[in-house]
């Protein structure tokens, strides 16, 4: 029994089962997965970025910068939330517990209300791929409209999978009304981690998509 | 919580810090500057929100294994992309292969 | 303590069968239900095996055109839908999940002394993403198919084709996702569910080799995942991230593709490589020689697999730096497996070796490998590659591989367990037969295909200059004997079903905690927990006085 023990009494810091053990390794490699998910997108944007450079930044500076701040500030402050009411269901405090998930519902809705506000706009502007097309200052029109279809790919796989994280935060948020002791401290933790995650993705998708080329 | 609180109070820090610089002229400074803050972004939410600071040595390296795995598609795929037009061979494209587009 | 004494509790006659896994329930649902390790790697055997001969079909009308060097069978069209749907079939609906999500299921938990995978559930929801997209894509790709080839190019198979692509990169996507969970699912259960005392140098080979497929499977299928979207994507709205004539790059897609699909092809062997490792030390009655090389010649080979897939994109237009980059890391790939082969080949120096079906598999699985391998090399160098790419050559290095290598391997992993999976033996003569049969089948139709390409005969072309005509029908010819080799087995392990005799615990008196339970294992695999700290492949001579 020794080994099996042994490799859980230091996870997170805290004395664990090995229930919770498992549960976080596999959560691990399950965003292991979502890391070469979303990677490649990464990928094929700085393939953009290299062989149209001009464009990609002309491009990039026609999104909406107040959006796109104001979004990663509210995501950043969900993960705050999310690690919040994680440590508050681990010591035992329900109630708090799912205030804080109530607020992580409640930013990620304000993240997919502004993202939905800004795609109407890019609507209007002319900024989604198709006859209508233009971006200012783009010599290349066709790369530009490629800028935003990685744009438009990558923000809508993102919000998906926000809605996801939601969904599981809700579902955390009904466990703990219950009252399920360590499983629904742990479902807790573990739905946060997804939940930060899709907070990482948002870190990085905020500077090549809305920072690029800005100060041109 | 104080932990959180402080490292909220830190991404908001940075995030101002990459939101603000963008705007000055930096040259290629501004992309470094971005993605280095937003490895330190990233870094924190991992390290204090994920808690891989306190976890077991395992999580660490699924995590350092997977970004190391993606890099390996940048470094490689982006080995082909920056040495294409250095010395083309007999069967790549008399034309770029990365065109310049048509509109 | 050694294995033959180590059997499971004496029991009653007749009370065997009433405990065992197989009697735990007789209803549709206490099957389609189940979270038990070993019904859900049965289903996957089912549905697998139903994949594996549609598949075949396709592969059976092909080589039947080929037969003549005119187009006398199916058009031009049809060909492209008949090799596409070969590939697709038998890429994401056999060889990737074949011996994982068979013999890895039932087996791996047996083997570190678990009563179950990490998460039951998610296995069986794996066998229904496995099911539900694998009929959805042959539904595709029979209705209507598709013509791309299994690579889905572009700018065809994002402009030009008029066929089921979408559909079809669906269908794979599902499948993907099944592939994505069963390796997470391993991942976690080799680390947290072995038994006491069974650190990961006690681990036998066969779960050290689905621990790195497991691994490969994490981190490439997603990328795979991801591509088939944006394809998809760019298909559905008409825009050219891929598409030249839009500004697009057709590289980028092949980069992204092939990120994906050269670390698969380990996913295709790696198992079928521990599978060698388990039984040709069972047949020699030696421990397998190096164990430590040979457990980490399997983490190289799943770490290097990750360096080389430009080697697929040579003529493509990569930059030749990059080319040549590729081309040294694929012959790096190379020292790994040969390593493996020269310890198997050691394994048997000074044993006492008996010729049973699955060592005959698993011999067979050393040598065409290997062959595989070496013309491997050959297509890495890119002077030979501008020759031989995209002809038979290179039809007949992964035919090596795939089939020569996995499929054998995938018989002899059933051969191997399948007294302890149903609790019957098969009748070996047959057997025997059935696997020197398919061995020289094999070497009849894809040997030829190594001289066809040499001579310049283009792969995915429905007809073909006179020249050729003799070695064609070779290769069909040899095609015909495999197919019957292939119906052997169908035949004599369903006959065993019934009329077979029973198994004892431990018919070959291997090494390994799942030949200590009965043949078939109870509901909750052992009656008492193992001990997990006896040496892997303790085949001593000391031991084997006891037997």
């Amino acid at each position: 029994m020794s080994a099996r023990h042994a490799a859980v009494r230091t996870a997170s810091g805290c004395a664990g089962t090995a229930d919770d053990a498992r549960a976080r390794i596999g959560m691990w490699v399950f965003l292991a997965s979502e890391i070469m998910f979303f990677g490649p997108v990464f990928f094929a944007y700085l393939y953009g970025r290299h062989a149209w450079t001009q464009a990609f930044e002309a491009a990039s500076r026609s999104t909406d910068l107040a959006c796109g701040t104001l979004n990663t500030a509210l995501l950043l402050t969900s993960s705050a939330a999310m690690a919040a009411a994680a440590l508050r269901a681990e010591q035992g405090a329900r109630r708090q517990a799912r205030r804080g998930l109530g607020a992580v519902v409640l930013l990620g809705a304000a993240f997919l209300l502004v993202k939905g506000y800004e795609y109407r706009q890019d609507w209007h502007e002319g900024l989604v791929p198709g006859p209508g097309f233009h971006v200012a200052q783009a010599a290349d029109q066709a790369a530009a409209q490629l800028f935003y279809f990685v744009y438009f790919f990558a923000t809508l796989l993102h919000a998906l999978h926000v809605i996801i994280g939601m969904g599981l935060v809700l579902y955390c948020r009904g466990l703990l009304a219950r009252g399920s002791g360590q499983t629904g401290a742990r479902r807790v933790e573990i739905c946060g981690l997804y939940w930060h995650f899709v907070d990482l993705v948002w870190i990085f998708l905020y500077p090549a998509l809305y920072l690029a080329g800005r100060a041109s | 919580m104080k932990t959180i609180v402080l490292v909220w109070a830190g991404l908001l820090a940075l995030l101002a810090a990459t939101a603000a610089s963008s705007l000055i002229p930096l040259g290629i400074a501004n992309a470094a500057l971005n993605i280095g803050i937003a490895a330190a972004k990233a870094a924190l939410v991992a390290l204090f929100f994920m808690r891989l600071r306190r976890s077991i040595a395992l999580l660490r390296l699924i995590a350092v294994v997977s970004l190391l795995a993606l890099g390996l598609l940048f470094l490689l795929g982006g080995a082909d992309l920056v040495t294409r037009h250095i010395e083309r061979s007999a069967w790549q494209d008399a034309r770029p292969s990365v065109s310049a587009g048509q509109h | 303590m050694s294995p033959s004494a180590n059997t499971a509790l004496p029991q009653a006659p007749g009370s065997r069968q009433s405990s065992s896994y197989l009697h735990d329930g007789y209803t549709l649902w206490s099957w389609l239900g189940s979270r038990d390790h070993k019904r859900i790697g049965v289903l996957y055997a089912l549905s697998i095996t139903t994949f594996f001969f549609i598949g075949a079909a396709a592969a059976a009308l092909m080589r039947l055109e080929l037969a003549t060097p005119a187009a006398d069978v199916v058009d031009a069209d049809t060909y492209n839908r008949l090799f596409t749907a070969h590939g697709v079939i038998m890429v994401w609906m056999f060889l990737i999940p074949a011996i994982p999500s068979v013999f890895g299921n039932f087996a791996l938990p047996l083997m570190i002394g678990a009563r179950d995978l990490a998460f039951p559930r998610l296995n069986l929801l794996s066998w229904y993403l496995y099911v539900g997209g694998g009929l959805f894509t042959i539904a595709a790709l029979m209705l209507g198919g598709v013509d791309t080839g299994w690579t889905f190019y572009t700018p065809y198979s994002s402009v030009f084709s008029n066929t089921n692509v979408i559909l079809t990169l669906l269908g794979v996507l599902v499948l993907g996702f099944s592939s994505i969970l069963t390796g997470l699912n391993f991942i976690v259960t080799v680390h947290t569910l072995r038994a006491p005392g069974m650190g990961w140098f006690g681990l036998p080979l066969f779960v050290w080799a689905v621990y790195a497929t497991s691994i490969i499977l994490v981190l490439a299928t997603p990328v795979l995942a991801i591509t088939l979207l944006l394809l998809a994507a760019e298909r559905l709205f008409h825009i050219g991230l891929f598409n030249p004539a839009l500004g697009g790059d057709p590289l980028l897609f092949q980069h992204l593709f092939w990120f994906y699909s050269h670390p698969a092809v380990y996913i295709m062997v790696l198992p079928a490589m521990g599978v060698a490792s388990e039984i040709i030390p069972c047949f020699a009655r030696r421990p397998v020689f190096g164990y430590r090389f040979m457990a980490f010649a399997i983490i190289g080979i799943a770490i290097i697999s990750f360096l080389v897939w430009g080697h697929h994109m040579f003529v493509s237009g990569q930059s030749v730096y990059a080319s040549m980059v590729f081309s040294v890391l694929s012959f790096m790939v190379a020292v790994p497996s040969a390593i493996k082969v020269f310890n198997w080949t050691a394994t048997l120096y000074k044993g006492a070796i008996t010729f049973s079906a699955p060592m005959l598999y698993a011999l067979g699985f050393v040598i065409l490998f290997l062959q595989g391998g070496l013309t491997g090399l050959f297509l890495a160098s890119l002077a030979v590659d501008v020759h031989v790419t995209d002809t038979y050559f290179v039809v007949a290095h992964f035919h090596y591989i795939m089939v020569g290598g996995s499929v054998m391997a995938y018989l002899g992993a059933a051969h191997y367990w399948w007294p302890k999976i149903t609790g019957r033996l098969y009748p070996q003569a047959w057997a025997r037969a059935a696997a020197l049969l398919i061995f020289a089948g094999f070497n009849l139709t894809f040997f030829p295909q190594y001289l066809l390409g040499y001579e310049g005969m283009p792969r995915r072309y429905h007809s073909y200059p006179e020249q050729f005509q003799v070695l064609n029908v070779l290769s069909s010819s040899g095609a015909a004997v495999l197919a019957i080799g292939y119906l052997l087995p169908v035949g004599y392990l369903l006959w065993s079903l019934w009329r077979g005799k029973r198994s004892p615990p431990n018919p070959w008196g291997a090494t390994g905690l799942e030949w200590t339970t009965p043949s078939p294992p109870p509901q909750h695999n052992f009656d008492r927990e193992p001990d997990g700290s006896a040496r892997p492949y303790d085949y001593s001579p000391a031991n084997e006085g006891a037997s």
